[in-house]
């Protein structure tokens, strides 16, 4: 079964300080044992220095031919965002961008989120935004649905919001789901498709946050028919890749 | 698949509030057939969430019911002191080999007069304890609550974000081991290998199936730069010893 892992983070995690980071070529190794066509990072360093994190990572995402990024941009920082934006998100290197809310004060739907989300829609790439609370939740569903063109990806980063955030984005059209394996309580999955349906489901292994084989483990074990699988983990990613 | 017998050291059955699951004895039995458990050490949530003493009753049951799949894990409430000292002393008798407990489920602090208390009695008794340190801090208050103990002490919930006090208190003694659970950091398990004394020998596989995919807490375990012989005492071995102590 060929796998594209949506989600893959290059650098130090904060949530991993203990454990060394590991290295891109251990990346190359994940993807030849698990067959995994395409791996899409993003940098944590990007998420405290959006120009040199990004950078950074734009150097080492050409080391593999199968490695994208996602280009980490903050609302805190809307002008600097939006010149790393010019700069990136015309190449296909990139996938499309990606918020971090790591709390309720990251929330895109402040006046200032809501003009660097605007000024993003003429790159027409989706938008990763992680949540870690209700209220980022429901950011990204105002988010979604105040720019109803452009495509959002919405990671819950907990377990309570996996299961919250389902009924929540049911109806908006334009948001995917992309669980984390670490975060998700059994069937997550299978309530996730019937819910949303399969073609709103991605799948990332958060590979250098998490060990890839617990998000594989977790596709495994979902309740869900084969074809279903197939798209979750493979051909959603692989029309969200293409379209670039 | 392993080739060696897995033992599953937590795994739960009955209501979860937080999450329309099903956990019932029949779930978690045929999640186990599916992944090749030979055996789990199961609690009854209803000893979380409700009553210790009706949860403990409904584990036993489940074991008695299943006895050659099921092991029974009693739950400890220190809240309800002093009627837990007697509970232990009950569950002991009964033929229970671990205890529970779940700070932070049940929201009362490590450093904690009853609780202190209780984890004397455990230890009196002989039975191993499992406790869930899942907060930045509550290992390092739990060693320090543990200081004259003997009995082996699981340390349950640990999270790579807390890995490094973690570390710090393996380090400290050899009766602290921990579940693999929520310990999918990239060579989390290598770490603890490598770093800490007799390292392989403390970590213990521990899925908390059917509420969690079984496969996702499994599979770090087998795909892992473990050997094969340090992947069979994490995924049996090493539990074994511990309840036969």
């Amino acid at each position: 079964m060929p796998l594209i892992d949506l989600h893959c983070h290059y650098g130090v995690t904060p949530t991993a300080l203990a454990v060394r980071p590991p290295e891109l070529a251990e990346a190359g190794a994940y993807a030849d044992q698990f067959g995994v066509e395409v791996l899409c990072f993003a940098a944590q360093e990007a998420t405290t220095d959006l120009r040199d994190g990004n950078t950074h990572l734009a150097q080492v995402l050409k080391s593999d031919p199968r490695f994208r990024g996602w280009l980490t941009l903050s609302i805190h920082q809307p002008d600097l965002s939006q010149e790393v934006a010019r700069g990136a998100l015309t190449r296909p290197l990139w996938v499309g961008s990606r918020f971090e809310q790591q709390t309720d004060s990251d929330a895109v739907n402040t006046a200032g989120g809501f003009e660097l989300l605007n000024a993003l829609r003429r790159y027409g790439r989706p938008i990763l935004l992680t949540v870690t609370t209700p209220v980022t939740l429901h950011a990204a569903i105002a988010a979604a649905r105040e720019f109803n063109t452009l495509r959002f990806i919405v990671s819950p980063q907990n377990e309570t919001l996996m299961s919250d955030a389902l009924p929540a984005i049911k109806e908006t059209l334009n948001i995917s789901m992309l669980p984390v394996a670490a975060f998700a309580e059994r069937d997550v999955i299978a309530q996730a498709v019937a819910t949303l349906g399969e073609r709103r489901i991605l799948w990332g292994s958060e590979w250098g946050r998490f060990h890839p084989a617990a998000a594989i483990g977790m596709i495994r074990d979902s309740a869900i028919t084969g074809p279903q699988r197939d798209r979750i983990v493979y051909r959603n990613a692989r029309e969200l890749v293409a379209n670039q | 698949m392993a080739t060696f017998p897995i033992f599953d050291a937590c795994t739960f059955f009955g209501p979860w509030p937080q999450h329309p699951a099903d956990l019932a004895v029949e779930s978690l039995l045929q999640v186990m057939a599916q992944n090749g458990i030979a055996r789990s050490l199961a609690t009854a949530t209803t000893g979380i969430f409700y009553d210790y003493r009706q949860g403990n009753t409904e584990t036993l049951q489940a074991a008695q019911a299943h006895p050659q799949q099921l092991y029974p894990v009693a739950t400890l409430d220190p809240r309800a002191y002093p009627e837990a000292l007697e509970e232990a002393d009950a569950r002991a008798q009964e033929g229970f080999r671990l205890f529970r407990f779940f700070p932070d489920r049940q929201c009362w602090p490590i450093r904690y007069a009853p609780f202190r208390e209780l984890l004397q009695k455990c230890d009196s008794l002989g039975v191993p304890v499992a406790v869930t340190v899942a907060r930045p801090g509550d290992c390092t208050a739990l060693a320090d609550e543990v200081a004259f103990t003997q009995a082996p002490l699981l340390l349950s919930g640990v999270t790579p974000a807390n890995l490094g006090e973690v570390l710090s208190i393996l380090r400290s003694d050899t009766k602290f081991h921990v579940e693999t659970t929520h310990l999918l950091a990239p060579f989390a398990l290598e770490k603890i290998r490598d770093s800490v004394p007799q390292g392989a020998e403390r970590l213990v596989f521990a899925s908390y199936s059917p509420l969690r995919y079984l496969s996702a807490a499994l599979g770090p375990v087998l795909t892992s730069t473990l050997s094969d012989e340090h992947k069979g005492l994490v995924l049996g071995g090493n539990l074994r010893r511990l309840m036969t102590k």
